[in-house]
């Protein structure tokens, strides 16, 4: 049964390099080997930290539930390079659902995040705390440990497969997952707020780790424990953490099982069709003027999905309450500053960040009517910075004036409007180059994005985003350095040399993107069509 | 001479190792209604998909109205409408605002698309769906709506891929009815499908296609020379006949 789900596996990656194009095949095995330095660098990174302090037991806690969280999470809200089975691909093979439960539980060992993980905790272990004969039931736990990582992993992921076939709990789903993703970020900043010395500021690490040492006792954390306690010779701990460990992976198992019977037997509902209120619909909003051209016609449609997409909406909500969450926490300082206001540039940042850099992959099965339209792809792209630009402009103002006021000196309040909108211009046009060069295909109903994402559109993500990041650089010089030296009206003034620069730099990147795009239309096409 | 309404000229294209449409050269006359047969992976798709725009061939060339499609793109794609198999729309705006953005996209008169969406809904029988997102309607609505978004444009030439497939009689009716009703207005149906008898009844011309060569083209009455399409289609194509000791496991009790 295992050797069954494991080769199939083994199958699908190997089939899926085989028909890939030689960049593709490239971008695939560069992934793999970034995983493996990335489980290396982990598990050095983990063992210099259990070398490092004295609390061993503190570390080893919260490196498995950080793991955890990591295989909780990014197979919800990232696209994945891995070759997922799902258990609707085999409701109708004669597998019970704990068959069925263990067999998807061994094939997702089959993967790079597996490998990661494993490379991360063998090495960490071993280093942190030895290679000897220990080290091999350390392993052994540490594998014990990651099996209940993938079984908690696969059931949120397909109770959530059942739960999302109804439309209206995707909406629900959606806000969830924004919760879950801030939810690192709110406890994390309450950790350092409780332990902070409130005399000195100085950071005290003995009484960070002393409060995350009873992690050890949560299920994940647990694995970290028995690891620890192997290390220490302390058997008793190692007796109950075994039997802890087991009966959690047990549930954990059981819940999995459970999530697959439900998605196999019960039906999707979709209780009531959505008809729009308020008479006949039309496309174009009343309160934004916008063109009646294919530009604004794509930006009219941009703006419907923004309320109608759990997609959409779950990123722009995502991006407000980080944005919420890092300014209340890492920003206090800034509040009570005249340079409050530059908080508008963070934010445009941040709004645009979450959306721009896989445009067309939102499109997925529906770009053909782009194709066979005689509307220039360029159009399209406009349309989509334009219906982006109506969200995201007017919550840079937002911003920067809330801020301002709480500052109480409105003496930087147009630099920092100009910053946020120099900033949103520069991160667009570099959104835009992505979105062409490493387009994946996001469909629509699909929370969980893509299941395979080839590796070349990965690197172009992360290249993309690099290269953004730079081209805000001269922003933050052409306004910080007037700002340092001399005050408001220098910097108001650099502000506007900024937004030559950001803006300028826009118009003048989607010249040059209409040749990219007619050279690649076929190419994305048939990238973000694969879902179909 | 008339123009003709689609002209294919050596069209040709491989993926890999399979010839999926080999060097084919036909034209499509005006007015007609333009059935393209051929069992599955035939070549049928590659073939549509080619000549709206959708890819790119490895040779020949194709015209509509005589624009090329791939040398004039943006004029030839002005001339027709197409409906692939299984369209995937913009599900998530309801059936009107999805004909407006339709319409829009193609830099039509706003007033003009609004009196020929209503016209089209009212035809199609989607007046009171017109308001529901598209993402909740059942297949037959979906295909109505994505027909309508095609016709938007009075497209002189109409390209769809296995238009009936998984509608009911009702909804079959009528786009059959607007499909005549095309033709009658001096437009060019061009479809695939595998239902023979759709095709036998409904369409004018027809082309048989297998490893992506065209095996026979003509008139119906040419092509099928009074017998059924189904029966002559078989013969053409060399259905594979099991030899019945092959399945002699079949319908046994299970081991």
């Amino acid at each position: 049964m295992a050797r069954v789900f494991a080769r199939l596996k083994l199958r699908l990656i190997t089939n899926r390099l085989r028909r890939s194009t030689v960049i593709q095949a490239f971008g695939f095995l560069v992934s793999w080997l970034l995983a493996i330095a990335a489980g290396i660098g982990l598990g050095y990174g983990y063992g210099a930290l259990l070398r490092a302090v004295e609390n061993d037991l503190a570390i080893s806690a919260a490196v498995f539930s950080l793991a955890f969280l990591a295989w909780l999470l990014l197979p919800i809200v990232a696209a994945t390079l891995d070759d997922t089975m799902e258990a609707r691909q085999f409701e109708l093979l004669p597998y019970t659902s704990r068959q069925l439960a263990f067999g998807l539980a061994v094939a997702a060992f089959v993967g790079p995040g597996a490998l990661m993980t494993i490379l991360m905790f063998g090495i960490g272990i071993g280093v942190g705390y030895g290679f000897g004969l220990i080290w091999i039931l350390q392993v052994v736990a540490a594998i014990g440990g990651l099996a209940f990582m993938v079984v908690v992993s696969r059931w949120i992921t397909t109770l959530l497969t059942d739960l999302l076939r109804s439309r209206r709990t995707q909406e629900i789903a959606a806000l969830t997952i924004v919760g879950l993703l801030t939810l690192p970020g709110v406890v994390g900043s309450l950790v350092v707020a409780e332990t902070v010395d409130g005399g000195s500021g100085q950071f005290d690490i003995e009484a960070v780790l002393d409060g995350i040492e009873p992690l050890g006792w949560t299920p994940p954390g647990v694995f970290g424990l028995v690891v620890d306690s192997l290390e220490e010779g302390a058997w008793g701990r190692v007796g109950i953490g075994v039997v802890y460990g087991a009966v959690v992976l047990g549930i954990g198992g059981l819940l999995f099982a459970r999530s697959v019977e439900r998605l196999q037997t019960r039906a999707a509902v979709n209780k009531r069709s959505r008809r729009r209120r308020g008479g006949i619909t039309a496309l174009f909003p009343k309160r934004y003027p916008l063109p009646r051209t294919p530009v604004g016609a794509v930006a009219a449609k941009e703006l419907k999905y923004l309320f109608r997409d759990s997609r959409v909406k779950a990123q722009l909500i995502g991006g407000l309450v980080a944005t919420v969450v890092l300014v209340g926490t890492g920003g206090a300082a800034l509040a009570d500053t005249p340079y409050a206001p530059f908080s508008a540039a963070f934010i445009g940042f941040l709004v645009t960040a979450s959306v721009i850099p896989n445009q067309f992959g939102f499109d997925g099965g529906s770009f053909w009517a782009y194709q066979s339209s005689s509307i220039r792809l360029i159009d399209v792209l406009a349309g989509k910075n334009l219906g982006w630009a109506a969200v995201s402009l007017p919550l840079v103002v937002v911003a920067a004036v809330a801020a301002a006021a709480l500052s109480g000196d409105a003496s930087y309040l147009i630099a920092g409007v100009l910053a946020g909108v120099s900033v949103a211009a520069m991160f667009t046009a570099g959104g835009n180059l992505t979105s062409i060069l490493g387009a994946y295909p996001l469909p629509e109903s699909n929370l969980f994005g893509s299941r395979n994402v080839s590796g070349t559109a990965l690197i172009f993500s992360f290249l993309g985003l690099g290269l953004s990041g730079l081209l805000i650089v001269p922003i933050a010089l052409l306004i910080g350095i007037p700002a340092w030296l001399s005050g408001p009206l220098l910097a108001t003034l650099g502000a506007v040399a900024a937004t030559i620069y950001g803006v300028g730099g826009y118009l003048l990147s989607m010249r040059w993107i209409q040749r990219l795009l007619e050279s690649r239309a076929l190419w994305l096409l048939d990238t973000i069509d694969k879902e179909r | 001479m008339d123009v003709p309404a689609v002209s294919y000229q050596g069209l040709t294209k491989r993926f890999a190792d399979t010839l999926a449409v080999d060097d084919v050269t036909i034209d499509i006359p005006l007015g007609s209604f333009f059935g393209i047969v051929g069992p599955n992976g035939a070549g049928k798709t590659t073939m549509l998909r080619m000549t709206t725009g959708l890819l790119r061939p490895d040779a020949g060339a194709v015209s509509i109205a005589g624009r090329d499609v791939w040398k004039d793109p943006a004029t030839a794609k002005t001339r027709f409408g197409v409906v692939p198999d299984n369209p995937s729309m913009f599900e998530r705006l309801t059936g009107r605002e999805l004909i407006e953005f339709n319409g829009m996209m193609r830099n039509m008169d706003p007033e003009v698309v609004a009196q020929r969406r209503e016209s089209l809904l009212r035809l199609l029988d989607l007046t009171e769906a017109g308001d529901t997102i598209v993402a909740d309607y059942s297949l037959g609505m979906t295909k109505k709506v994505a027909i309508a978004c095609a016709l938007l444009h009075n497209p002189s030439v109409l390209f769809l891929d296995e238009p009936f497939a998984g509608v009911d009689p009702v909804a079959r009716q009528t786009l059959e009815q607007i499909l005549r009703r095309h033709i009658g207005g001096g437009g060019t149906v061009v479809f695939s499908d595998h239902a023979m008898d759709v095709v036998e009844r409904l369409c004018d011309r027809i082309m048989v296609i297998d490893h992506g060569r065209v095996l026979a083209t003509g008139s119906t009455e040419e092509i099928t020379g009074g017998r059924r399409l189904q029966d002559v289609f078989v013969e053409m194509v060399g259905a594979q006949i099991t030899e019945e000791g092959d399945l002699e496991w079949l319908g046994s009790s299970p081991d």
